[in-house]
């Protein structure tokens, strides 16, 4: 294993667990934001999905970390962080239905992979992928809550920014909203490659991170010197 | 001070801040430009489900 595949999704968990502790904390300074605390779910998902792939790369395969990986890393963090979003943009109803549909979902997926089957012998590339799993029906399930995940946080975020911009107001908070949608279709793009076998998904996440959490910093210094916001749009 | 009641004194709301028209037509391309980096990341998530549905 190159270090590479260890300190680079090293570097992602432990930003995803900063991320997540001031979206936490400032949940915790305006009850009620449950967008917040959603996304900050999401984002502690996010850090134990760098933590596995940190782990693998240093210490070797295992099919625990494996399966703890595929849950939180592959399948679950970017729906519920576009769940997050959700909960910002969309109508009481439509949050309900989804977040049913959703919690639903994410335990039926997570009672799959703990009772697939996994080759224990399997040979780790540089980067983890679900082809270590012989149920092989289970790496179905990522793409359409991926596919959910991206069409709700980034497609939220962008909408956010488009409202900021067709008003020419609160422009850091725009751009705040372009550098999430960014950083959300990073891993987007990463888990493609990763599927097609060929690097990117570990950098990917990085990046992602990186961006969204420099957008989060950006829409929320916005939000403190201007209190008053307009138009509703994600943070 | 009655001076700082005046409409000029008053916290002004942040339409059309410090930024040019330019900016604004350059970030409408930024959001456009991601708009559609957004539908080829849909195209390619949907090519993996198509990918990975046995057919046979």
């Amino acid at each position: 294993m190159s270090a590479i595949s260890t300190l680079l999704p090293l570097a992602s968990s432990i930003l995803s667990f900063i991320y997540a502790a001031a979206v936490i904390k400032r949940y915790l300074s305006r009850p009620g934001h449950n967008h917040l605390l959603v996304w900050g779910i999401g984002l502690v998902m996010y850090g134990i999905g760098g933590a596995c792939e940190a782990f693998t790369g240093a210490f070797g395969f295992n099919p625990i970390v494996l399966k703890i990986w595929y849950v939180f890393g592959a399948i679950l963090v970017a729906a519920w962080l576009g769940q997050g979003t959700v909960f910002l943009l969309a109508r009481e109803r439509w949050v309900r239905v989804t977040t049913v549909l959703l919690v639903v979902a994410s335990i039926l997926a997570t009672l799959a992979v703990i009772f697939a089957g996994v080759d224990p012998n399997y040979q780790a590339g540089a980067e983890l992928t679900g082809k270590a799993f012989t149920t092989t029906w289970v790496r179905m399930l990522t793409p359409f809550f991926n596919i959910y995940g991206t069409v709700t946080l980034t497609g939220g975020a962008l909408y956010s920014a488009w409202l900021f911009w067709r008003k020419r107001v609160l422009p850091n908070r725009m751009i705040g909203n372009i550098l999430i949608a960014a950083g959300a279709m990073a891993p987007a793009f990463g888990g493609a490659l990763n599927r097609f076998g060929l690097p990117g998904l570990y950098i990917g996440e990085f990046i992602g991170v990186f961006l969204m959490y420099i957008g989060f910093v950006q829409a929320t210094a916005t939000i403190a010197e201007r209190s008053a916001a307009p138009v509703p749009a994600a943070e | 001070m009655a001076q700082d009641e005046t409409p000029d004194a008053r916290p002004r709301p942040a339409t059309r801040p410090e930024h040019s028209e330019a900016y604004w037509q350059a970030m409408q391309y930024v959001i456009l430009g991601l708009g559609a980096l957004m539908v080829v990341a849909l195209v390619l998530a949907v090519i993996v489900v198509l990918r990975i549905i046995p057919w046979s």
